[in-house]
């Protein structure tokens, strides 16, 4: 795979979802990559397969789905010339990548990416107590951003490349480096859970009770506090809880204050 | 005012495919989108505020399979929205007031958002039941791309309609009591930090979170100093 067919291959994976709907889900993005990247010749043995064949493939096992930074590997396997697409585990592998995926990028490296730049904001927040004049700390969202635009949209460019090159095999690379670096992950979003878990009610009750001399009024801020977040951690369970919570908490909130 | 409507409505909607039509490169999370916009605009720190508290909040709503999380994306993007304009419409500019209509107008936006996402995969679907084996080239490219315009549509719909609810409601703002900054922020950043909680597995890591905790301390304490 030439530069150019890497950068068409790019191209095509950042456009995969553009379609997504719950029938088809990732189906079309599939079929728009293979439209830009499969060879148009009949099939041999050095080719791979074509894209009408592969068309046909997608179209009859419809509904493809996995995560959005797997797909690379999924598309690169779909041309391999060893024709995987035409054995029946390939569509299995789908699955596999949207758990392992998942967990790896929406569980865990996406939230302590940002956990990690909010606790930046914050350290900037306290150091000078006011959020116009945080200096250095205003690079923050790039603390998220450029490690996580590095490591996605590179394995989805590497997924791509490999899968083409490898067949299968780049899907069991790309599964065992990801289902290592889980416990890693894990371990580090604890870690940030620590930070962010100490840093915000110091924030509140410095906010509240200004030098955290006045014992009095620091205790009641520290137990208001940690009230709610132990409400929020219970609350959180269901899934649309967190916004309900910011919703109801902001209403009391003004309610005491007319109070 | 109305140009500024536009303009916060066009670019917001442009920013908000990054959530699922292009590339999922990370750009329409809060925490780079509002201080994005407000770069545009002249009102970085407060895009910045704005991000990184509302960040956390929908952390631990992610989009696992087919299921639609709840909109946070859109939140922040309508609630710098909502700043900016106010600043730019009240003559009598209360920041702190400001703010809270941001906090409460962005948890709305979450809910609303997560219903247009899941009508227009719905109406994604009719375009989709479009193609079949004998679709020609053509025709698949075109109806992929078709996403494109039902994702913007969506995104338009949703920051301009909450942009026309905030002219609607704004001269209410006057009745609303005074805020400090850190009473308003505590509350979002809470529900974050909580929501980070879910996320972690803490019997099995609590050697870290406990670190985490040292960390934590040791740093407010070298920062006060």
């Amino acid at each position: 795979m030439g530069l150019i067919e890497i950068i068409k291959g790019f191209l095509a994976l950042v456009f995969l979802q553009t379609s997504w709907s719950y029938e088809g889900r990732q189906t079309l993005g599939f079929l728009y990559a293979i439209i830009l990247l499969a060879k148009n010749q009949s099939n041999s043995l050095n080719q791979g397969p074509t894209k009408s064949q592969i068309k046909e493939r997608i179209l009859r096992k419809i509904s493809l789905n996995t995560n959005p930074y797997c797909t690379g590997a999924m598309i690169g396997i779909a041309l391999n010339a060893e024709g995987e697409i035409f054995k029946d585990s390939y569509f299995s592998l789908q699955h596999i990548f949207g758990s392992i995926g998942d967990e790896f990028f929406w569980h865990l490296l996406r939230p302590g990416l940002l956990s990690a730049a909010v606790i930046f904001v914050l350290i900037g927040y306290v150091q000078s107590q006011n959020f116009c004049e945080i200096g250095i700390f205003m690079f923050s969202p790039l603390l998220f951003l450029l490690p996580y635009i590095f490591i996605t949209q590179g394995i989805r460019v590497r997924g791509l490349y490999q899968g083409e090159k490898y067949g299968k095999n780049a899907a069991i690379f790309l599964i065992e480096g990801l289902r290592k670096q889980i416990p890693k992950l894990h371990k580090f979003l604890a870690f940030i859970m620590g930070i962010l878990v100490v840093l915000i009610p110091l924030i509140f009750v410095y906010n509240f009770s200004g030098p955290i001399l006045q014992l009095g009024k620091s205790i009641l801020a520290t137990t208001l506090i940690l009230i709610i977040m132990i409400i929020s951690y219970f609350a959180l369970r269901s899934e649309r809880t967190s916004s309900y919570l910011l919703i109801v908490g902001l209403l009391i909130f003004l309610i005491i204050k007319f109070l | 005012m109305i140009v500024t409507i536009l303009l916060l409505t066009m670019i917001g909607s442009f920013i908000l495919l990054d959530k699922q039509a292009i590339g999922e490169f990370g750009i329409s999370q809060p925490i780079v989108a509002c201080p994005l916009i407000g770069l545009v605009f002249g009102h970085f720190s407060a895009g910045l505020i704005l991000g990184s508290v509302l960040q956390l909040i929908w952390v631990g709503s992610l989009p696992l399979g087919s299921k639609e999380p709840l909109d946070n994306q859109g939140a922040g993007v309508v609630a710098i929205s909502i700043y900016i304009l106010a600043t730019n419409l009240l003559i009598n500019r209360a920041y702190e007031k400001i703010i809270f209509i941001c906090l409460l107008l962005a948890g709305i936006a979450s809910l609303v958002g997560q219903i247009l996402s899941k009508t227009q995969k719905k109406i994604n679907n009719i375009l989709f039941n479009k193609v079949n084996e004998r679709s020609s080239e053509k025709l698949i490219i075109t109806v992929h791309f078709t996403g494109l315009l039902t994702s913007l549509l969506r995104n338009l719909v949703l920051i301009g309609s909450f942009l026309i609810l905030f002219i609607t409601i704004s001269p209410l703002m006057k009745f609303l009591p005074n805020f400090t900054i850190g009473e308003l922020l505590i509350l979002p950043l809470v529900i974050g930090a909580a929501g980070i909680a879910h996320l972690v597995v803490i019997r099995k890591h609590i050697l870290f979170s406990v670190i985490g905790v040292i960390t934590g301390l040791l740093l407010w304490v070298l920062l006060k100093l």
